[in-house]
């Protein structure tokens, strides 16, 4: 782009008028592309937030129907009970068979004892048809492996919700310091020169231009004109 | 009345120059019948011959793809403006017998050489690119507008020297020679056989000073899609010639006595 | 009509300036026929020339009514290169005449036949003189003027450009330079003598013709 103005002291002109206009629009030229980056990251944004809730709200109703806050929690409960009653029953076969040689099968401590057993059989039993789903099919509330497994795919559900919130969360932030940062800029490359005299506009040079070009135009016209009339001079 | 009277004048005119230009005709190409095919022969001998001697040495075209078309361009215009001045600088001498008609004068001569000369070249260019044109050499100008006005700038030029020429020659006869000398040189100066532009700054800053140099890249930069003229100054040309056409005119009218009386 | 006013017309040969006509008025007489004499060097070409136009005066003015006919001399105005018939026919051009007609009438009158198609200047001075009154009479001017024509061709030729002369007189008028006092006599009737101390009228030619001789003697049989 080539400037130039026609008085001596212009140059504010010619460095504020196109330049800042230019300026100007490259600004809004910016801000355009900024206000696009900034759009779609929002978009991005909105919708995880949508997943993470839906995927929250999942785990709420599965606790409300099952009853149970923790499904995992209250597998290891049952877990650790199941073998506390293992081991009561493991420690009254080991004092049956303690006596066994000794003391005769019918003896009233021999009879507590396998009744003990017993007992501790049926519940070890009970307590597996609870844990375990394909033993038992009752219905709600469910098989604690069933609902353990529900539970783990919202789990999955939830956190990937959540990386995908925290990942739009980021990338807007990164869009908002791109755009930040200016991309496009107009940059003087080389500052008007002041001139100590116009050079141009060559205001008395064209007038004697043209003045010039006019006379050689008349005088031509008058010679032709006078050539035409001789002929009848 | 006066408006009949200046059509009377200009009807007159005009028949004294029809009259004119048919006897010009005769008398510049010669009484034979295919004198005026000769003019047209002769530019399009010596760009066929220039054709031929670049082409055996092997050169490239100096632009485009056409040697034809290259020279044409140069050699035509010269020739226009080397024809015209020449013909004009002869017409008062060759003209002494018609002063003896008193509706003719001094001036009908030269104009009715002006458009003889240019109307024969307009027509040589004519069959001349139409032919480069059907044989597949040249495109058609690209600004027909612009070959037209590099045209009448050649004639415009053509008609003041040629008319100074003739000034000065009713008066020194030894002109004849000297307007040779300068001539002589303008085939090797004109840009002819090269692009003016890619020559050394040293000899363009001489060369620019030659305005048929400009006439010449004036009419390339017409006829040529692309030809870029940094050289080209079509105002120097054009200056020139109502410079040169108002000195030959006052200078005619001026001298027509001194010059009667010889 | 032709009128003259203050018309002065000098001549610059060789740094010498040889004044001719110093502010000169003169009225030709209508419809009459008129002579000039005077001996060489006086000015009665140039005059001719003034008259006709192809020359114009230095200051002054002249007057034309009615065609004035160029100054008919013995060669002057034919192309050399170019052949009677192309000389006809421009001069018919500028003249806006019909161009056949012309050459009908010089053929006719001109009794050149084929040597019309030949170039002028394979023309004897005879043939010449012969085409260009032709083709002068050719054209109807008001005003013919003749600058020793008229002595020109055989005897035959002589009556028969007579009797186009009597034909033209009744509406033309005829200005004539002659050094023959009876080619003078029968056609004009009256004469302008330019001597060196000035320009005299004669209502008659043989008037004319006798202050001629006594000027400057006699050389020419009056």
């Amino acid at each position: 782009m080539k400037l130039g103005d026609l008085s001596a002291d212009g140059i504010e002109t010619v460095e504020g008028g196109p330049g800042s206009m230019s300026m100007a629009r490259l600004a809004r030229l910016s801000a355009d592309a900024r206000a696009d980056t900034l759009r779609f990251a929002t978009l991005e944004v909105g919708r995880a937030e949508d997943w993470l809730r839906a995927a929250l709200e999942d785990v709420r109703i599965f606790r409300e129907r099952e009853q149970s806050l923790d499904p995992s929690a209250s597998a290891a409960v049952q877990i650790e009970l199941l073998a506390e009653l293992e081991r009561e029953l493991l420690a009254i076969r080991s004092r049956m068979a303690a006596f066994g040689d000794r003391i005769n099968a019918d003896t009233p401590a021999m009879v507590s004892l396998r009744r003990q057993a017993e007992t501790l059989e049926i519940q070890i039993a009970e307590k597996l048809a609870t844990v375990s789903a394909s033993q038992n099919r009752t219905g709600a509330p469910g098989a604690l492996s069933e609902q353990l497994a529900a539970f783990e795919a919202l789990e999955i559900e939830k956190s990937f919700a959540q990386q995908a919130y925290a990942s739009a969360l980021s990338s807007l932030e990164q869009a908002r310091a791109d755009a930040d940062r200016q991309q496009r800029y107009l940059a003087v490359y080389t500052h008007p020169a002041v001139p100590h005299d116009a050079a141009y506009p060559r205001r008395i040079l064209n007038a004697f231009l043209i003045a010039g070009a006019a006379l050689c135009f008349w005088v031509i016209s008058v010679l032709i004109v006078y050539a035409v009339q001789d002929h009848i001079a | 009345m006066i408006v009949q009277a200046a059509f009377n004048l200009a009807a007159l005119q005009l028949r004294i120059l029809g009259a004119m230009i048919l006897r010009e005709t005769r008398a510049t190409f010669g009484s034979s019948q295919i004198g005026y095919l000769w003019a047209i022969i002769t530019p399009a001998a010596s760009v066929a011959v220039l054709v031929t001697i670049f082409s055996l040495i092997g050169r490239q075209p100096p632009f485009g793809s056409s040697l034809a078309l290259f020279f044409a361009t140069g050699i035509l215009t010269l020739e226009f403006y080397v024809k015209l001045s020449a013909t004009l600088m002869n017409s008062f001498d060759a003209n002494r017998a018609l002063l003896t008609y008193p509706l003719i004068r001094e001036t009908d001569a030269l104009f009715a050489r002006l458009v003889l000369i240019s109307f024969t070249y307009l027509l040589i260019m004519l069959i001349f690119f139409s032919a480069l044109i059907a044989l597949g050499l040249a495109g058609v100008p690209h600004r027909p507008e612009i070959v037209l006005q590099a045209f009448i700038a050649t004639a415009a030029l053509g008609f003041g020297l040629g008319t100074i020429n003739a000034v000065i020659l009713s008066f020194w006869e030894a002109w004849h020679h000297v307007d040779k000398v300068i001539n002589r040189p303008l085939l090797f100066i004109s840009g002819v056989f090269y692009v003016p532009s890619l020559l050394p700054p040293e000899a363009v800053a001489v060369l620019e000073w030659n305005p048929i140099l400009h006439l010449v890249e004036w009419f390339r930069v017409g006829y040529y899609p692309n030809y870029h003229s940094p050289i080209l100054q079509a105002d120097y040309p054009a200056a020139l010639a109502l410079v040169t056409c108002t000195i030959g005119l006052g200078a005619e009218r001026l001298f027509r006595k001194q010059r009667a009386s010889r | 009509m032709i009128e003259l006013r203050e018309v002065s017309k000098s001549y610059t040969l060789k740094g010498v300036t040889k004044t001719i006509f110093d502010g000169f008025s003169y009225r030709f007489p209508r419809d009459r026929n008129v002579a000039i004499v005077g001996p060489n060097g006086m000015g009665k070409s140039t005059l001719m020339r003034l008259i006709a136009g192809s020359e114009m005066p230095d200051a002054g003015q002249i007057i034309r009514s009615g065609r004035t006919s160029w100054p008919l001399g013995f060669a002057g105005g034919f192309n050399g290169s170019m052949t009677g018939l192309e000389n006809i026919r421009f001069v018919s051009r500028v003249y806006g005449q019909d161009t056949e007609t012309i050459i009908d009438y010089v053929q006719a009158f001109s009794e050149l036949g084929k040597s019309l198609d030949l170039p002028i200047r394979t023309y004897s001075n005879g043939m010449k003189a012969r085409l260009a009154f032709g083709l002068s009479m050719a054209i109807d001017f008001d005003c013919y003027l003749i600058d020793e024509i008229t002595a020109v061709g055989d005897e035959a030729f002589r009556r028969k450009s007579q009797a186009v002369f009597e034909d033209k007189l009744g509406h033309s008028q005829i200005i004539m330079i002659s050094h023959s006092g009876a080619t003078l006599k029968s056609y004009c009737d009256c004469g302008l003598l330019l001597a060196p101390d000035g320009v005299f009228f004669f209502d008659d030619v043989e008037d004319m013709l006798r202050d001629y001789h006594q000027r400057f003697g006699s050389n020419d049989k009056a």
